[in-house]
């Protein structure tokens, strides 16, 4: 994103906001649509805190010294700091615009800071002004109450097709068409006139595009342009024809031993070009960077023609339904999010971002079992939460279900002490119910994909199936585990170093060195004793491990730790502690998990958990050589809260999630604590 | 990734992030008064065993490929085969130690000058990264043995380019190189390397970062007793 549009979010997401007005003026079938709801924001954090703190500041004085003059606060811009902006995208065949709307509170002091130096028009009760940024047009309009600023993107493949081509004169020149024709030696009479050079004429006659035949645009952008009687076409930019003389001919195979052609005569008619070249190119005479700038000129053209279309439209004429009309987008939103994101369907986004997967001609039902998909960012005294919320179609939801139907085992719980973990991770699924839905959702998924393949994956997945005993596989282990980090322990560790005498003959001897090691425990259900005694018989015959009292110990392994495992109550324990491993074999050890802890792991499917407190205490301070680093790490993660995610699975046909920062109990809200945060990592630069 | 591999890697990456690294590596040259001689390069791991223990178990690390034990062995039972069909080469033979991660390489010389043809390679198949164009030479009638090293400012270069973390590798990473002689020295023109007691051994330690950088230079002219 470039700077300009970075610093429009950053004004707009400091933009106090409330009503969602602005949402009317976008349309229903919106592809994407986020809210910036400022007004939360600033509820959090005054003005003046804001301001004040090193990202405000940062952003002021960026923004005076990109010629914002007398802006000493984010309520300075004339935006209106107590309604909603919207960022949202229209995807039409042909088009993809990115349009901002940021409501504007005093349009007079918007004008002051915005407009110096730049070309105005006015028309139809608005203003408007183009900029090149980073070569893409966008345009800037704005009434008295709203600040539009759109940018169009053109879709390549809509120009690929040899219609639209024709229509407005695009070449869709190879690279390689130039030494395919030299070689067919099929050099067009048609083209070429008696000297051998390019008809210039003709070149005109079909590029010129039929501006005036707004119907010739495709369906989507057609809409667009039904309203545009009503404005000047002189507002629109004029049609990009070619300028002949611009433009360098390409050489004939055989021209090039003509007589006639003197190299006044080409110096004068293939000069100057559009583009740069180096003497080998222009030697090599093939007009494929001609022909692309030409066409890359017409589609800027385009772009911009539609997108003035566009930004006239959103001015001119409201949407016949707006997206407050689409329930989805609607239930997406949340007074108390920051900002909430809406895409209306999964599907759409990988095709209009990823059009290639079309290209195999199918995409199966890769991406078409899921719908739309719903995030918010939520900041209150508790934390920032993150949260989404993806829909997906009712026979994956039911499969998805099943492989999440079962909960973690509850004597996991008793192995945890919540004191002590610096963070840990659960999961629950049914492995019984994931081997015996995958076939299907392979087949599902990802047959249509490869379809030259659908027919061996079908098979496979159906022979998957038949080998696979699923109720036996699922007694080893049940699908659930619970992974937890206690700590990170400093180990000596032998390693050879060399001793030299007088002579310089060395020898080799041991010594040691302290280095950090992870001590963590997992633990995994598992019903099929017979199979682990079966197991752990034939690698204790083999010498793979030794025993001692039910805990068997991995011998001769490559890891810095020593790794230990034992099987009690339905549950295998692996770990690095084997005084833990020889408490739990003896009913001896007794964790303490907090409440917050064991309604995190029982209440969901997935969680997991980090202290950075926790981590910070655990770091060795020889991994943090310098004073100031040592100072530095522990103030900034010393302070900072527990981070946390959890899905419950699916819900309905919905699978939902959070990613949580908690505030530390210091600061009264998570946007207090990150501003701290920003401000304390930049003092410290 | 295997299940294996997948199964370890949290734990691993916790362990292998606050490791900090340490190499060393060892060159040892001895010449006889006719010219001949032998040498052993050596690579000593060892105080990044867990480090790398742990690094073999993924399939690669920091973007980079990580070859398997196998893959390493295949790699110098080539190096040998080839420097065994190089002239004036002869009783190549290597070690190589996973438990300690210790690697080295030796062989025989007819000439001194045989040494020019056979280092590079040695160090491009061990995968160690030298700012060295090493030049040696051995002059029987004056009995003076020499070594040219070229500082190669386009290593320091390549080493600006790596990521800070594969930079860390290097940070405590020490270079020796030992010359030994049937005869006594006379004379060492490095003022970083010592003589041993008995005149007949020159040493030279030094950072590897320092001969990165260019602070350090290893070339010595070294004159023996007629």
């Amino acid at each position: 994103m470039n700077k300009l549009f970075s610093l429009i979010l950053c004004v707009s997401m400091v933009t106090l906001a409330n009503g969602q007005d602005l949402a009317r003026r976008i349309p229903s079938d919106a592809f994407a649509v986020v809210n910036i709801q400022t007004a939360h924001f600033f509820d959090l954090m005054g003005v003046e805190d804001f301001n004040q703190s090193a990202i405000g500041s940062m952003l002021l004085e960026k923004a005076r010294s990109a010629g914002f003059s007398s802006v000493n606060s984010v309520a300075d811009f004339g935006l209106d700091l107590n309604r909603t902006s919207y960022f949202y995208t229209v995807l039409t065949d042909s088009t993809k615009h990115y349009n901002f709307l940021v409501p504007i509170a005093d349009a007079t002091v918007f004008e002051q800071q915005f407009i110096r130096d730049e070309e105005v028009e006015e028309k139809d009760g608005f203003r408007s002004f183009v900029k090149v940024i980073d070569e893409d047009t966008t345009i800037f309009a704005w009434d008295s109450g709203t600040l539009s600023v759109t940018s169009t993107a053109l879709v390549d493949g809509y120009f690929e097709q040899s219609e639209v081509a024709d229509r407005y004169g695009i070449r869709n020149y190879n690279y390689y068409d130039y030494y395919d024709e030299a070689a067919a030696d099929t050099v067009s009479a048609v083209d070429y006139d008696d000297y051998g050079y390019y008809d210039s004429t003709a070149v005109a006659v079909a590029v010129a595009p039929d501006y005036d035949d707004y119907d010739d645009v495709d369906v989507d952008t057609a809409e667009a342009f039904d309203e545009g009687d009503k404005y000047d076409d002189s507002m629109f930019l004029p049609p990009p024809a070619l300028d002949s003389t611009a433009m360098s001919f390409p050489v004939p195979v055989d021209a090039a031993a003509d007589s006639a052609w003197s190299e006044d005569t080409v110096y004068e008619l293939s000069a100057p070009p559009a583009v740069e070249y180096d003497s080998a190119d222009y030697d090599d005479g093939n007009p494929y960077d001609e022909y692309y700038a030409a066409d890359e000129q017409i589609k800027k053209g385009l772009a911009t023609q539609w997108s003035r279309a566009f930004t006239a439209n959103l001015f001119n004429q409201a949407p016949a339904e707006s997206i407050l009309s689409n329930a989805s987008y609607v239930s997406s939103i949340q007074d108390d999010a920051l900002i909430t994101a809406w895409l209306s369907n999964f599907e759409s986004a990988y095709l209009a971002w990823l059009p290639e997967l079309m290209l195999s001609g199918s995409t199966g039902s890769l991406f078409s079992h899921y719908g739309s998909l719903r995030a918010g960012l939520y900041a209150n005294d508790a934390g920032f939460r993150l949260s989404t919320d993806l829909e997906i179609a009712p026979q994956l939801a039911k499969s998805y279900k099943r492989i999440y139907g079962r909960k973690i085992n509850r004597k996991f719980l008793n192995y945890l002490n919540s004191e002590e973990a610096i963070g840990w991770f659960a999961f629950a699924m049914d492995t019984k119910a994931y081997l015996e839905e995958l076939p299907s959702i392979m087949k599902d998924t990802y047959g249509g994909l490869l379809g030259q393949h659908e027919q061996e994956i079908t098979l496979a997945a159906d022979v998957v199936s038949l080998l696979l005993d699923e109720t036996a596989i699922a007694n080893v282990a049940k699908g659930d585990a619970l992974f937890i980090l206690n700590g990170i322990t400093e180990e000596e560790v032998p390693y050879i170093d060399y001793e030299y005498d007088d002579n310089y003959d060395y020898k080799e001897v041991e010594k040691t060195k302290m280095e950090t090691i992870p001590d963590f425990l997992l633990m995994f259900s598992s019903d099929d004793s017979k199979l682990y005694d079966q197991v752990t018989n034939y690698i204790y015959q083999k010498g793979l491990v030794s025993e001692m009292d039910g805990i068997f110990s991995v011998e001769e392994s490559d890891l810095p730790f020593g790794l230990y495992f034992t099987r009690r109550d339905g549950i295998i324990f692996l770990g690095t502690s084997s005084e833990q491993l020889h408490d739990i074999a003896a009913n001896r050890y007794r964790g303490k998990i907090s409440r917050a802890h064991r309604n995190l792991i029982r209440k969901n499917k997935v969680a997991g958990l980090l202290s950075a407190k926790k981590l910070a205490t655990e770091i060795p301070t020889e991994e943090l050589q310098s004073l100031n680093r040592y100072i530095a790490f522990h103030k900034l993660f010393g302070s900072m809260g527990d981070f946390y995610f959890q899905s419950k699975g699916i819900t309905g046909t919905h699978i939902t999630g959070d990613f949580v920062a908690e505030t530390p109990a210091e600061f009264d809200n998570a946007v207090q604590y990150f501003f701290a945060l920003v401000d304390y990592a930049m003092q410290d630069q | 990734m295997s299940t294996k591999r997948l199964f370890f890697l949290f734990p691993l990456l916790l362990s292998g992030l606050l490791c900090t690294s340490c190499f060393q590596l060892i060159e040892e040259v001895s010449v006889k008064q006719d010219g001949s001689g032998t040498a052993v390069l050596t690579a000593n791991l060892s105080q990044s065993k867990s480090k790398l223990a742990a690094v073999m178990l993924l399939d690669s690390v920091n973007g980079y490929p990580v070859p398997s034990k196998a893959d390493i062995r295949r790699e110098l039972e080539q190096l040998v085969s080839e420097l065994q069909q190089t002239d004036g080469i002869s009783n190549v033979a290597y070690t190589l130690d996973f438990n300690t991660f210790i690697a080295s390489i030796s062989w025989s010389f007819a000439r001194v000058e045989d040494l020019n043809t056979i280092t590079d390679r040695v160090f491009e198949k061990m995968k160690v990264t030298t700012a060295n164009h090493a030049s040696y030479a051995y002059l029987p009638a004056t009995k003076t043995f020499s070594r040219t090293y070229v500082y190669e400012p386009a290593a320091k270069k390549e080493f600006d380019k790596l990521k800070a973390a594969d930079q860390a590798v290097f940070e405590n990473a020490i270079y020796t190189s030992i010359y030994r002689f049937d005869i006594p020295v006379v004379s060492n023109s490095n003022p970083i390397a010592k003589v041993s007691a008995s005149k007949k051994a020159v040493m030279l330690q030094s950072p590897l970062m320092d001969l990165i950088n260019g602070r350090k230079n290893l070339s010595n002219r070294i004159k023996l007793a007629n």
